[in-house]
């Protein structure tokens, strides 16, 4: 990555156990919970809320929908995350 | 509803003829719509979405992936992010879906209007405000200004009153809103060259990120709750 998005951020620690813990399970931590928390006084609180609910199937599309979904978009944008 | 890689792969070669249903397949267009020409979201373009089958809800919900994606893909492209191992990304799927269910259940109404009129669902609404006068590494204004160039390159309305970015940043946020896959490793470097932070380079990519992403999202909004806004 060009940012340093783990260790360079400026986290308080309720966030660093978050991450530490989502490192421990998966063995990384997903870059988009990295990139949104790096500098998180500049998110309103209800925001992370907001991105991680687009990332997830809720009432109205399922699971493998909402998947669907973020793949098209991602191949629109030429991008392979 | 499980969608089989066989679908996924038809849905990328061709949408338009791929064999999903006729509610797939308008948010298949409300997505396109909102990544590739979002200036065609009006409220002919909305009703068309209803009358393939969608609700108000079905769109919202749609369209917040597609708004989050269009974010997250630029700024993966800004940063490189590193592409998770197939393992590791079954296990950050789970986390995320975890992760989205702590994020509760959308607000009632969904929309708000900002300061300058706009609507957006309520958060992002909270998230420009919060993100255009709170103090970082970059001046409020500067931010406001690369908020405003970028969503500008995707025809957003924004205030005239709002001053232009500096020349050093003007190629990088270009091709951050309009074809963040086209940023490379030099015209990162070349910030940091002309003397911006690691943290005020994070400022100036979320800023022009969200920038360009909350156009779609403003007409769509627009379009879907202008009236009863203005009743209201």
């Amino acid at each position: 990555m060009r940012l340093d998005l783990e260790s360079g951020g400026q986290r308080p620690w309720p966030l660093k156990l978050l991450l530490a813990g989502m490192r421990a399970y998966a063995g990384e931590i997903p870059a988009p919970p990295l990139a949104i928390t790096y500098r998180p006084r500049l998110l309103h609180p209800r925001v992370p809320g907001y991105i991680m609910r687009g990332m997830s199937a809720r009432g109205c599309w399922s699971k493998g929908e909402s998947e669907l979904f973020a793949t098209f978009v991602s191949h629109l944008n030429t991008c392979h995350f | 509803m499980n969608i089989d890689q066989a679908l996924v792969d038809a849905v990328l070669e061709d949408w338009e003829s791929a064999p999903v249903s006729p509610r797939q397949r308008a948010a298949l267009r409300l997505l396109e719509t909102m990544t590739v020409h979002p200036q065609d979201i009006d409220a002919a373009f909305v009703t068309s979405l209803k009358d393939a089958g969608l609700s108000t809800e079905d769109i919202e919900e749609a369209a917040s992936t597609g708004f989050q994606f269009n974010l997250i893909n630029r700024l993966a492209d800004a940063f490189d992010f590193d592409i998770p191992s197939e393992e590791g990304q079954r296990k950050q799927a789970v986390m995320l879906q975890v992760m989205g269910r702590l994020g509760g259940a959308p607000p009632s109404p969904s929309w708000s209007a900002g300061e300058d009129g706009l609507l957006r669902p309520v958060e992002l609404t909270l998230a420009r405000e919060h993100l255009l006068s709170t103090d970082g590494e970059l001046e409020p204004a500067l931010r406001q200004a690369i908020e405003a160039h970028a969503a500008r390159a995707w025809g957003g309305q924004r205030s005239e009153a709002v001053g232009g970015i500096p020349e050093a940043i003007t190629e990088y946020v270009n091709r951050l809103a309009l074809y963040a896959y086209r940023l490379t490793d030099e015209l990162f470097d070349g910030l940091k060259t002309s003397g911006y932070s690691e943290a005020q380079i994070f400022e100036i990519t979320l800023a022009g990120a969200l920038g360009a992403s909350f156009v779609a999202i403003e007409r769509l909004f627009e379009a879907l709750h202008g009236e009863t806004c203005r009743a209201a």
